[in-house]
């Protein structure tokens, strides 16, 4: 949910393309962006590099008196389609649901565990889920977006991505127990 | 061992966590890249004019669930607007709406309103007030073209030009058709309808070039709109200048002989300069040539005799030849004619008027 500092700062880029908003909404998301992107590319200097372009995609958006509907939505829709153009332009044959696990930094950590499941046990998990539930749990769980931002980003129906987003849910789960 | 929902947010939240952040010195690479850019074309574009309704929406998203905004304020704020518009004229919805472009959701306001003003000045019977407001909306259609013409949303860009364009169409027609009206009755009405047509015939030309340039990619849509728009100026400005002739005619003061020779000496100009090009071209008979010329110089002499009426019929016989060379409108299933047939077709029609004008 953002706060209505940050709902402020989209309202002045919205209504007055206000480049100092776009600074400040820049601080705030580019983390995120970066780490969301950095799950599906091999690299981190790819992940940075996507990460300005993202931004500039946003500021295009913006620049052309575009609506912004949801803007965590409409931030990580660019920030997906960017790296699909990555892929696409690069003539990688490897589909964005593909990228395995070790390829994207989750096992960089030391640690563990995570939380309170071991870290092998959930990553191996994630990496044995259905691409499209894996994209789901990302984007509820380590992006926090709501279920509207997510169908707006997938291109589907609230209504779909619940469904599917409790399915995944229980995929996880099962795999959990089971291994 | 079966995990909870919480247990598994957790641990997908803690590997989220300690995924390795960005390097500071990167951080301020990108940031110095993406912000270069924003800065620059902050300062060199002009912001994008973005209407109230955009506004309010924009911070209502702020305060107020985007459900209870879509499904109960949203409504409410447009009925309160609809509202305010029959019972007051200039109350802020209004203006709210006097902004807004073909598409926008307010913009049926603003021709409710106009509407609106338009009815409560008819029950005035003054036909000045009326016609007054007539033309200030056609120009304000205009105004509304060139803006839809300059806005990047390119998809729906013709058809609200379109919508635009129509709605001018409308009000020269209703200005038209009032000309034919009060031609015989009320003479004061007739004379100020004409003269008020007469004065903004070339501010409506200029603006529908205008828009025509402003419209930078080439829609057929839009072009054709344009093409009938300035033919139906044309035609109400004749009608207008025909009103002011008979009145002069019939010994009106309030039509100078001055102003009439030098409004139906500019149509003559327009017709002759519009004729030329089909006479011009190639295929065009020394013949018919010379009938029009003749033509031409009959209109000039008309005209140094103070003979308006003749002298207009003439413009008007120009102005038919010019159309028959253009060959029929689109849409129009008519055989074509060639540009000879049509030149000895309207000249015969001219004749027979000159023949009844002697009698």
């Amino acid at each position: 949910m953002q706060s209505v500092r940050e709902q402020l700062l989209v309202y002045r880029l919205e209504t007055k393309q206000d480049a100092e908003a776009f600074g400040e909404l820049y601080s705030l998301y580019h983390e995120p962006i970066q780490r969301f992107i950095r799950f599906r590319v091999s690299s981190n200097e790819v992940a940075d590099d996507l990460t300005g372009d993202v931004f500039l995609k946003l500021w295009q958006h913006v620049k052309e008196g575009r609506r912004v509907t949801h803007f965590r939505g409409l931030l990580y829709q660019i920030a997906r389609n960017t790296v699909i153009d990555h892929y696409r332009s690069a003539k990688v044959i490897l589909a964005l649901d593909d990228v395995p696990e070790h390829a994207l930094g989750l096992l960089e950590s030391d640690l563990p565990y995570y939380g309170h499941i071991e870290k092998e046990k959930l990553v191996a998990a994630l990496a044995s889920v259905r691409p499209e539930y894996r994209e789901l749990l990302t984007f509820f769980y380590f992006e926090e977006l709501r279920v509207k931002e997510i169908a707006m980003v997938m291109h589907k129906r609230p209504g779909a991505v619940r469904v599917q987003l409790h399915r995944a849910i229980k995929a996880i789960r099962a795999l959990l127990s089971t291994s | 061992m079966r995990y909870s929902e919480q247990q598994l947010k957790h641990s997908l939240q803690a590997l989220r966590d300690n995924m390795p952040a960005m390097s500071p010195e990167r951080e301020r690479a990108i940031r110095e890249r993406v912000m270069s850019v924003v800065y620059r074309e902050a300062r060199q574009q002009e912001t994008m004019p973005v209407s109230f309704y955009i506004r309010v929406r924009t911070l209502a998203k702020l305060f107020i669930p985007q459900n209870v905004w879509r499904f109960a304020l949203q409504p409410a704020f447009v009925m309160v607007l609809v509202l305010g518009v029959g019972t007051s004229g200039w109350i802020t919805s209004v203006q709210a709406a006097s902004n807004s472009l073909p598409g926008d959701v307010l913009y049926p306001i603003k021709i409710a309103s106009e509407r609106t003003q338009v009815a409560l000045a008819s029950l005035s019977e003054d036909g000045r007030a009326v016609t007054g407001l007539r033309v200030a909306f056609a120009k304000r259609r205009l105004d509304e073209v060139k803006r839809v013409v300059r806005t990047p949303d390119s998809k729906k860009k013709a058809a609200r030009a379109a919508t635009a364009m129509q709605g001018f169409k409308k009000e020269i027609t209703s200005l038209h058709d009032s000309l034919k009206q009060v031609q015989a009755s009320q003479t004061e009405t007739a004379t100020e309808l004409a003269k008020a047509m007469q004065a903004r015939n070339a501010e409506f030309t200029a603006a529908i070039s205008e828009a025509h340039k402003a419209a930078a990619v080439e829609d057929p849509l839009i072009a054709h709109e344009l093409k009938t728009a300035e033919q139906l100026v044309d035609q109400t400005t004749l009608t207008a200048l025909g009103v002011l002739v008979q009145k002069h005619a019939a010994g009106d003061p309030l039509v100078r002989e001055k102003d009439v020779a030098g409004a139906v000496g500019d149509q003559l100009e327009k017709a002759r300069a519009e004729v030329n090009v089909f006479v011009e071209k190639e295929g065009v008979g020394r013949d018919a040539k010379k009938k029009v010329a003749q033509v031409v110089r009959e209109a000039e002499q008309l005209i140094e005799q103070r003979s308006f009426d003749g002298a207009l019929e003439r413009v008007r016989a120009i102005q038919e030849i010019a159309k028959a060379g253009d060959g029929p409108a689109a849409g129009q299933t008519q055989e074509p004619v060639s540009f000879t047939e049509a030149i000895t077709r309207v000249l015969k029609n001219v004749t027979s008027t000159i023949i009844g004008e002697s009698r």
